[in-house]
């Protein structure tokens, strides 16, 4: 046992790339929101992509660490602090026994991202180690964290000298101007009255939002319909529309199938920057085609990958 | 023979995900057809590492883009180039396995709070919701929403009741409800859009067991009225 819980923020849940494989069971995929940071925080302690990490929301937890371990504190910056002074986010960090990492204000985005070295050792539950809130599946014991928690990471026998690289904190997360998200066109989009409004309105994020879904409001534009479906399948990013007219965006606690029409699907690249998003914030979506939001999926996991190659040169030289 | 391929539509649903969808309405001969081609896409070594979800009228399959960049680097067009090939192998087949599972409902009072309102819209009796709510022996068309959420067919057209116009934020788990054309049982606490009528103490979710789920695609069930959970 290696990180005792000292406070457990407002929603930090341990998470991986998802549970795939179950959902024609109605098994829900979950997974980390913004799989961008989540990623390069394994990346930045030498884990691979898909190691079981901390999502956690807004408010961040107080951690002890019984042992030594090599961190890293990715996505939002919620301001974290380890022993009181200000941490590199972003960035390799070697904590000591002993040391606490708390989280002050959060400044920008809303999901940050705590990785540990060797990752958090829990059961993999249908393959996979994210915490299912609805199910109480996966993660630990299928529950956000709680004060008094022990939760299980191997300790780093050896560190090797101190990292003094980080990376620089990206632009996706809540830009200077309102964010401007890619969209696809959905199969519904036809059956939704004003839909023309869709690409033109800002959106307003609800504080109805959360893992599973973010509610949005149009400045001027409400999407009320009467419109009964066949239920069928949805995905991360699937913008419904319920017959109150206002927009939910599924994210990555969704349901797997759903009955209400669609009006769009935020492309894969866009979803982290999706996620970041405060409620009370504004967005706008952009139309883009089927082979831009695939290019632009292509390009985002090229850039991975090289972030990754870089780091694992970097490992290879100090690690 | 009848070209199965017919009336058959194909769309993306987002960048990583095509729809091929048999129809636009609920019948035993499409909820065939979707099964028949789900297990031909599993079985498929051209879409490596997809994933499917068999729904009532539609297959949905996830790829990752990336394993499908050919020299054209469109990744949707090559997924549906090869469902369309498989299309051509589609035959008319039946769903094996059949097995009838029985759910034990309580139906109304404080477990169905729309139970009232649902007999009231369609000015039936309780006894008379009752019964054709219990008497079909439904089929399991395809699991989704939540872990072993069955979605049935077979509700007879007199109960069809439209959604809420905003969903409720929490309904608890067991209960027994009716959206539009269709009926099913929630399996967990979750915010949901149906009109519910009762519920049930069966586990539809368990994810000690092997096969976590009570129901699967094809299953057939009934529902067994009784006094008390």
């Amino acid at each position: 046992m290696s990180l005792a819980v000292i406070q457990p923020g407002l929603l930090s849940t341990i998470q991986d790339l998802g549970r795939r494989g179950f959902q024609k069971q109605g098994i829900v995929v979950g997974g980390v929101m913004d799989s961008y940071s989540a990623r390069i925080a394994n990346f930045l302690v030498g884990n691979f992509h898909d190691e079981a990490l901390l999502d956690i929301s807004m408010i961040g937890p107080t951690i002890r660490f019984t042992h030594n371990h090599l961190i890293a504190v990715t996505g939002a910056d919620l301001t974290p602090l380890l022993n009181g002074s200000k941490m590199k986010s972003w960035a390799p960090v070697h904590v000591k026994a002993g040391s606490i990492l708390s989280f002050d204000a959060f400044e920008r985005g809303r999901y940050a991202y705590l990785a540990v070295s060797g990752g958090f050792d829990v059961p993999r539950v249908l393959g996979s180690r994210s915490t299912h809130l609805k199910a109480e599946l996966g993660g630990f014991f299928g529950r956000a964290l709680r004060a008094g928690d022990l939760l299980p990471a191997q300790p780093m026998e050896q560190w090797g000298e101190e990292k003094n690289w980080w990376m620089i904190f990206p632009e996706f997360i809540m830009p200077e101007t309102t964010p401007v998200i890619r969209v696809l066109r959905g199969p519904e989009w036809d059956l939704i009255p004003g839909h023309d409004h869709f690409f033109l309105d800002d959106f307003i994020l609800s504080s109805q939002s959360d893992r599973m879904g973010y509610r949005i409001q149009g400045e001027s534009a409400v999407f009320s319909h009467n419109q009964e479906m066949i239920s069928s399948a949805v995905t991360y990013g699937t913008i419904q529309i319920p017959p109150d007219g206002h927009p939910i965006i599924l994210m990555a606690d969704r349901q797997t199938t759903g009955g209400y029409p669609r009006i769009g699907h935020v492309i894969t690249a866009d979803l982290p920057k999706v996620a970041q998003v405060l409620p009370g914030k504004k967005i706008k979506f952009q139309e883009v085609s089927i082979r831009q939001a695939q290019e632009a999926c292509v390009l985002l996991e090229s850039k991975i990958k090289k972030i990754e190659g870089a780091l694992r040169g970097k490992w290879g030289r100090h690690g | 023979m009848e070209n199965l391929s017919q009336h058959v539509n194909i769309y993306p649903l987002g960048d990583s995900a095509i729809v091929v969808e048999f129809g636009k309405i609920i019948s035993t001969e499409i909820h065939h057809r979707v099964y028949g081609f789900t297990k031909l896409i599993e079985g498929s070594e051209r879409l490596p590492e997809v994933e499917c979800v068999p729904a009532f009228t539609t297959v949905t399959v996830y790829y990752n883009p990336l394993l499908f960049l050919t020299s054209h680097s469109d990744p949707y067009g090559e997924v549906e180039a090869v469902l369309k090939d498989l299309m051509l192998e589609l035959r008319p087949q039946k769903v094996d396995g059949l097995k009838i599972v029985e759910i034990p409902v309580k139906y109304g009072g404080e477990e169905g709070p729309d139970f009232e309102a649902v007999a009231l819209l369609h000015k039936l009796s309780s006894s008379e919701l009752i019964s054709l709510h219990s008497s079909p022996l439904y089929t399991v068309y395809m699991l989704g929403f939540q872990p072993g959420f069955p979605y049935l067919g077979g509700l007879d057209s007199r109960l069809v009741t439209p959604r809420l116009a905003t969903p409720r934020k929490s309904i608890p788990g067991g209960s027994v409800g009716i959206g539009g054309a269709q009926t099913g049982v929630y399996p967990l606490n979750s915010p949901g859009g149906w009109h519910i009528i009762g519920k049930t103490k069966a586990k539809l979710f368990d994810p000690a067991l092997a096969d976590p789920t009570l129901l699967n695609m094809g299953d057939r069930i009934k529902f067994i009225p009784v006094e008390c959970l």
